[in-house]
């Protein structure tokens, strides 16, 4: 019994030291560092897929792996970067790094909230005009996931000012990375999760609309090669 | 047939006679009206408007046809393919040339920020107010709203002074009030403020009775302004103004 309890203890404080680092790690805006930098051709193919995506009258968003940043961008005229750091990429249940080849075209299919149902006040009961929501909504999710329409899950992490309280939420993020049954594993999706900050996240989810696109580089399917015809300079 | 092909024989014959070319085949043209005999005018008359028209056929100068241009030696070369830098500068080229110019305006709904812009300088930034997002259902009569701001790229179709706000069917059944049957219930003359700008479907861009809640994302889909920024804006567009909405 008590050699079951010191093995218990031992595996918790191995799970907590083990979130601890990854933590500390998943801190460090790791993918910029390991990223390489993306050939002419790569960089061709990401300006003819865009190229599509300017001519729609829609704006559309570049999820910049490589780069760590969120691109608002309509009529190929960037008309907002956000800054970002990339906490973890799993494709197909495995841990992998963004490549600059890699592209994928998605649509939003779901904001990952329903939209807040607006019920009528009763007549009878006068509402506080501080509390009315048409005056004052209440604030935008800080954390969500989006889909789309393929299988690939982003998760907006907003994080909050330095304190103990995020210092908890990240250690409890990087537990559950840790988990056999955590998020991604044994999964046939691509899952990444993002971390801004906590207004930054409320932004891009208010911005955000049914059917956007979004063209994300870094991971996508296989790794485009250029024509042989093409003379590469 | 026979008739009418010795007839544009000799046509042809004549015409090569005279040095001219053949016209373009083509739809059959009206042969010129014939000249009329005419006294001649006084050389200080006035009432004499138009061209002078010959007085016969035969001392009216011959047309001048033009000849066509001669023709364009064909290249036997293929279309070159372009090298990948040539591809990749043609692109950004096409990229850029999309870009807007001259007098527009982005709002930004995230923020909830209004900037008008020329080329790529911020002449004024303003905060405003866009949709709500939020979810109105018409149980009873299977209807629903969501009242968002639409993205993209929109233009200012109409500019209206003091503009009078009809109010849609939503506006009652979202304070729980019954839906006037009467046009003039639905009048809201202050509402909208000093200026509204039309963006096309019901979507305006305009003034508020609550500049309070300016910032945040309140609306049923317009675009609300303060009246000083409203005033600027309206004042800086013109209709055909490109507007967008991101």
């Amino acid at each position: 019994m008590s050699r079951k309890s010191a093995f218990a203890r031992a595996a918790l404080a191995g799970l907590l030291l083990g979130a601890i680092a990854t933590f500390v790690v998943l801190r460090r805006p790791v993918w910029r560092a390991r990223a390489a930098k993306p050939t002419l051709s790569q960089e061709t193919d990401l300006l003819e897929m865009e190229y599509t995506l300017a001519l729609s009258k829609k704006p559309y968003l570049i999820l910049n792996l490589l780069d760590s940043r969120l691109d608002y961008r309509l009529g190929g005229m960037t008309l907002k970067s956000l800054p970002l750091e990339v906490d973890s990429i799993r494709e197909r249940g495995r841990t992998s790094l963004p490549e600059p080849g890699r592209l994928t075209l998605l649509s939003v299919e779901d904001r990952g909230a329903p939209p807040e149902v607006i019920v009528p006040p009763d007549p009878d009961k006068p509402v506080d005009p501080l509390k009315d929501p048409k005056l004052f909504p209440p604030d935008p999710p800080t954390d969500y996931t989006l889909l789309f329409d393929r299988p690939f899950k982003l998760r907006v992490f907003g994080e909050r000012q330095e304190g103990w309280r995020s210092t908890m939420e990240g250690v409890g993020r990087a537990v559950v990375h840790w988990l056999p049954w955590g998020p991604g594993r044994g999964s046939s999706e691509t899952r990444i999760q993002v971390r801004v900050p906590a207004a930054e996240a409320q932004e891009i989810y208010r911005a955000l609309f049914r059917l956007e696109r979004v063209l994300v580089v870094g991971i996508g399917e296989k790794e485009s090669t250029p024509p042989s015809e093409v003379n590469v300079k | 047939m026979v008739r009418k092909a010795s007839r544009s024989l000799l046509l042809c014959m004549l015409l090569f006679a005279q040095g001219r070319t053949l016209p373009q085949e083509g739809p059959a043209q009206e042969p010129p009206p014939p000249a009329t005999e005419t006294a001649p005018a006084p050389p200080d008359s006035s009432q004499i408007v138009g061209d002078e028209q010959p007085s016969s056929p035969e001392e009216a100068p011959a047309p001048e046809i033009e000849a066509p241009p001669p023709p364009r030696p064909k290249k036997n070369k293929a279309k070159k393919p372009l090298t990948l830098q040539e591809k990749h500068d043609e692109l950004s080229k096409d990229l850029a040339a999309l870009a807007p110019k001259g007098i527009y305006l982005l709002i930004d709904t995230g923020t909830n920020r209004l900037y008008l812009m020329r080329d790529r300088c911020i002449l004024r930034a303003a905060t405003c107010s866009t949709g709500s997002g939020r979810f109105l259902p018409d149980l009873p009569r299977k209807r629903e709203w969501t009242f968002d701001t639409p993205k993209g790229e929109f233009k200012i179709r109409r500019k209206v002074v003091n503009p009078i706000w009809v109010k849609p069917d939503w506006a009652f059944i979202e304070e729980g009030e019954s839906i006037p049957k009467r046009r003039e219930d639905r009048l809201a003359p202050e509402e909208l403020g000093d200026y509204a700008m039309d963006l096309g479907d019901g979507y305006l861009i305009h003034g508020t009775l609550y500049e309070r809640s300016l910032g945040m994302s309140v609306t049923h889909g317009c675009v609300r302004l303060g009246a000083k920024d409203l005033e600027a804006v309206f004042k800086a567009v013109k209709i055909g103004t490109p507007v967008f909405i991101y």
